[in-house]
Parts: structure tokens; C-alpha cells; sequence
């Protein structure tokens, strides 16, 4: 009878236990997954922006491309009537910026406001030393800190976009 | 009172503890293959973005370097560049082609 209490005792408090630590590994695991669908996400998102903006506009008589430590700016007048520039910068990927703020990647296009794209972002940064590639710099953090250990879980990526000259545009553009 | 009714018997303890074993092995071993997995996944997902900026580097800056290759006569020379690939694990990874400018 004893016996059979003492190891009821620990049965149950194993299951309690075990349970515990499963459910900290999966919370884990759920906040690593979550981190990274935003960094897995961000070079396809992100170039498929940047690039058709800023094409033709790197070392070019006309301008279109900042880059500053915390901001990205891309203007290309690419889009008119009858598919020539108009030297309105209308559409939404004619005009593009690019920075984070409040822990969220934000992109403003056109005549827009800043809108967040990436949630949990730790720290983004632009540099144009490579040039014509721009090289972003982007830093994603969890929505809170794990539960199984200490530690930071935020994580970084380091990719790179051209900016080719492949088109130039039949007439000089005014702005 | 019956005795049998004063709580659990050796038997059932032993049997919840064997239970409880199997059941936790097989919850731990499960999410060892999911952190396994994602641990690969995770590795994936860097040698492609170092593909990725291994292929805006060469596409900014083709270096047309090397023995050239002609694929037919008096046509353009052909230069070999190499993407490396760390996924093929020391093997040679992507063959590029690069024509001079």
C-alpha cells in the first residue's frame, strides 16, 4: 500500500513535470518558427520591391536612390502613359521608403503613409558601400523571451540587391 | 469499507508508470525531430541566402578571368565562375558561364 502511493505520488508528479517541459520546448519552438517566417520572408519581399524601383537609377544622370544607415528610398519615374515616363510618380512602385520603426519594418509607397510589412524586427540597416548592390542588414526578434533558457532569441540576415542599369529609358526624364 | 476501494493497487501504479513513460518518450522524441528539422531547415535556409549573394555579387561584377572557353569557332569567349553551394558539402556547387561585356 505504501509502495503503491509513493510511486502513485510519482507518476503524477512526473506527469506534471514532463508535461511542463514539453509544453516550455514547444512554446520554444513555436516563437524560433515564428521569428523566422519574418527572416525567411524578408529577401523575397523586399527584392521583389527594391529591385524593380531602383533599377536604371544607380549611377545615372538622374537620381532615385538613398541610402541611408536607417532608410531606403528608391523613386523611379518607370510607369506612364503608354508605358513611357511621365514624370508623375504615381504608382505605388515608383516611389518607395524603407526604415523600422516602433520594432516593425515599414514601407511607404507612393503617395502612402508608412504601413509596418515585418513585425519583431530588433534592427535594420542599409549600406551602399557595395554599390550597385545595396546591402540590408536585417535583425528579427521573438515576441517574447523562452521559456526553457536564457538568452536572446533575436537572429540576423545579410542579403543583397542589385540595382542594375538594363533598361535606360528612351528620353531624359525631369525629375 | 471494501480494502480494494482505499485507493490504487500496486498494479495499476506500475501500469500508470509505464504508460507515463511511453507516452512521455514518445512526446520528447517527437519534438526532438521537429527541433531536428527545423535545425535543417534553418541551415538551408543560410546556404541559400549565401547563394543569393553570391548571385548578386557575380551579376553586379561578372569577372570574365580565367581560360576562356569558345563553344564554337570565332564565337564570344565563355569565362567558368563557381557558385559555392554549401549544401553540396565540398563538392564543386553551381557552374556559371560568363561572356565578356
Amino acid at each position: 500500500m505504501m509502495v503503491a502511493l509513493m510511486l502513485s505520488t510519482l507518476v503524477f508528479a512526473g506527469f506534471f513535470l514532463f508535461l511542463g517541459q514539453f509544453q516550455k520546448g514547444s512554446s520554444d519552438l513555436g516563437l524560433l518558427l515564428e521569428r523566422d517566417s519574418n527572416l525567411w520572408l524578408a529577401p523575397l519581399l523586399l527584392s521583389r520591391w527594391i529591385a524593380p524601383t531602383g533599377n536604371n537609377r544607380w549611377d545615372q544622370p538622374w537620381p532615385g536612390v538613398t541610402v541611408q544607415p536607417d532608410l531606403l528610398e528608391l523613386n523611379s519615374d518607370s510607369h506612364g502613359r503608354d508605358g513611357f515616363p511621365d514624370s508623375q510618380l504615381d504608382s505605388s512602385f515608383e516611389a518607395l521608403q524603407l526604415r523600422d520603426s516602433k520594432s516593425n519594418l515599414q514601407i511607404k509607397s507612393g503617395h502612402g503613409s508608412f504601413q509596418p510589412v515585418i513585425k519583431n524586427v530588433a534592427d535594420l540597416r542599409f549600406d551602399s558601400k557595395r554599390m550597385p548592390v545595396i546591402t540590408i542588414r536585417l535583425e528579427a526578434a521573438t515576441d517574447r523571451p523562452p521559456a526553457s533558457f536564457e538568452g536572446n532569441l533575436s537572429h540576423p540576415v545579410e542579403f543583397l540587391v542589385l540595382l542594375r542599369n538594363y533598361r535606360p529609358n528612351l528620353f531624359e526624364e525631369t525629375r | 469499507m471494501d480494502k480494494r476501494e482505499l485507493g490504487f493497487t500496486l498494479v495499476e501504479v506500475l501500469i500508470s508508470l509505464m504508460l507515463l513513460i511511453v507516452a512521455t518518450t514518445s512526446l520528447f522524441t517527437g519534438l526532438g525531430h521537429a527541433f531536428h528539422h527545423y535545425g535543417l531547415a534553418q541551415g538551408r535556409w543560410k546556404a541559400t541566402i549565401e547563394v543569393w549573394n553570391q548571385i548578386e555579387v557575380l551579376r553586379a561584377d561578372p569577372p570574365a578571368t580565367g581560360t576562356p572557353l569558345l563553344i564554337l569557332p570565332h564565337s564570344r569567349p565563355l569565362y567558368r565562375s563557381i557558385i559555392r553551394d554549401s549544401r553540396a558539402l565540398g563538392k564543386s556547387g553551381w557552374e556559371i558561364l560568363i561572356a565578356e561585356k
